[in-house]
């Protein structure tokens, strides 16, 4: 039998010990809830394709008005991304030429949530690529059909979605368990 | 009071291990040295030791000696915690085959290093000279790693060898040495279309197991995305798998074989060698040992008391 003076200071040491992890991690009870499955995934799905549509317009008009910086501060990405974009666009450049995205396709396969600031969505997406000439914007290549899956990695910054890394997956390409980094 | 207290740490110790370990109300789970180095589980070890010594001392007077054993071995791992908190220093390397490190003149990486308050910088350098993987079934479930280390004693020339594996640690001067992590380091080499080498560089990704992919990126806005199946040789069989993405166009998307000039945009990259890398650990911990002293002490005591059949004094008052 369990005496009092026993399970009395193991319940106030489990109750305090719940209750300083609760009180010493941001955000506790919105975490919890993600662990739970206790939340709204469906808002949160729909959150993430609007992050995902609106990043790949700016992502295209980048590209076609060769590094014109309007809607760079609302372009939902890290600053890595928006760096590997621009250091391309001037590569161009430099060869007097534009890169010209027009995106036929995007279709949202799969979001996964693996913590609560954290998503990894899978897209089907079909973009007709062509190299112009800048100035005369006369098509320097052929139309490429660029039919791709793509792997985007978000994170939730100030309750907004940011494209923190994306890969690139051929059509039928089989989406490997890419190593897990922390993004 | 002091039965009160040590229930109350010990109960508080275990759940804000569990509630932090399992994460339930963090992002991602705690590491166990992030959480015995928190705050609250600190103060918790010091109420623990405080407590436990009179309660200690008041069911087991009967036994001097016991007493004492088990005084000194709450004192030892609860002072050990703080021993290491305070002057612990542990790093990861990451070192392919044949790669040195030099703390002179290099930088530890920041991501695994811990250094207490009052721990020192040591001075570092040595290189793994040698690293074996042991599978079992097959090659797809690792084993064991074993691999040798030389060691540059500052002042001294010649290099001492130590012996480390993924087993128990090696101990070098006060250091624990283990290895922990395994995969393959491709040599690539980026060219010009004339064939001149711009850059060449070994690069440690996570191939492993063999058929997984990793990615890596260059001064260029390319990212190469490869896998390596090491047995796989032949005209039809090429080891490397190789895709190469410019933001969201595809350049290239097929096999490779070693040493097979891959062209792409204005370029060509071929992969030239293939070794294998390692984590090394190194790890300095005096709390560590004591606490580990303070167990062995703990649990040879309690052993005594059940050969000598000592009887806790509240024990004896029940019955």
């Amino acid at each position: 039998m369990i005496r009092k003076e026993t399970i009395r200071p193991v319940i106030a040491g489990a109750l305090c010990a719940l209750v300083a992890s609760f009180a010493l991690n941001n955000q506790s009870l919105a975490n919890l809830r993600h662990h739970l499955g206790i939340y709204d995934r469906q808002a949160e799905e729909k959150r993430v394709e609007e992050t995902l549509k609106k990043f790949n317009i700016h992502f295209a008009s980048f590209f076609n008005t060769a590094g014109l910086l309007v809607g760079l501060n609302e372009f939902p990405a890290d600053n890595l991304v928006k760096r590997r974009i621009f250091q391309d666009i001037n590569t161009l450049k430099a060869f007097n030429n534009v890169m010209v995205y027009d995106r036929d396709v995007f279709k949202l396969k799969k979001v996964d949530f693996p913590d609560p600031i954290r998503a990894v969505a899978l897209a089907d997406e079909v973009w007709f690529i062509s190299l112009q000439d800048a100035v005369t914007r006369a098509n320097v290549s052929g139309v490429k059909a660029n039919q791709i899956q793509v792997k985007y990695m978000l994170r939730k910054e100030n309750g907004a979605w940011r494209v923190i890394d994306y890969q690139v997956f051929a059509k039928d390409d089989a989406i490997s368990e890419l190593v897990h980094k922390e993004f | 009071m002091g039965h009160f207290f040590t229930l109350f740490a010990a109960a508080f110790a275990l759940v804000y291990f569990l509630a932090e370990r399992t994460g339930i109300f963090s992002i991602t789970p705690s590491s166990s040295r992030e959480i015995f180095y928190s705050w609250p589980f600190l103060a918790c070890s010091a109420l623990f030791m405080f407590s436990i010594i009179p309660y200690i001392w008041r069911r087991y007077r009967s036994s001097k000696l016991l007493a004492c054993t088990l005084f000194l071995s709450a004192v030892a791992i609860v002072s050990g915690l703080w021993i290491s908190y305070f002057t612990r220093f542990s790093v990861e390397l990451v070192l392919t085959e044949k790669q040195s490190f030099s703390s002179m003149g290099q930088e530890y990486p920041r991501d695994s290093l811990y250094i207490g308050k009052f721990a020192g910088y040591p001075s570092i350098n040595l290189a793994l000279t040698r690293l074996n993987p042991e599978f079992s079934g097959g090659e797809s479930n690792l084993k064991g790693l074993v691999g040798d280390v030389s060691v540059f004693p500052p002042g001294q020339g010649k290099p001492q060898k130590v012996a480390v594996s993924s087993g128990l640690p090696s101990i070098y001067e006060g250091f624990q040495l283990r290895l922990t992590d395994f995969g393959y380091s491709p040599r690539y080499s980026l060219k010009a279309n004339d064939g001149s080498i711009i850059d060449s560089a070994w690069v440690s990704m996570k191939l492993y197991p063999h058929g997984t992919e990793d990615a890596f990126r260059l001064i260029i806005p390319h990212t190469f995305f490869l896998r390596y199946s090491p047995h796989a040789t032949g005209e039809k069989r090429k080891p490397f798998c190789l895709r190469i993405a410019r933001n969201k166009d595809l350049v290239y998307n097929g096999t490779v074989d070693l040493n097979e000039d891959v062209s792409f945009d204005n370029g060509k990259i071929s992969i030239d060698e293939v070794r294998m890398w390692t984590k090394l650990s190194i790890k300095r911990d005096w709390g560590e040992v004591l606490a580990f002293l303070g167990f062995m002490l703990g649990g040879g005591g309690m052993l005594y008391s059940r050969i000598k059949r000592v009887k806790p004094q509240g024990a004896n008052i029940r019955s």
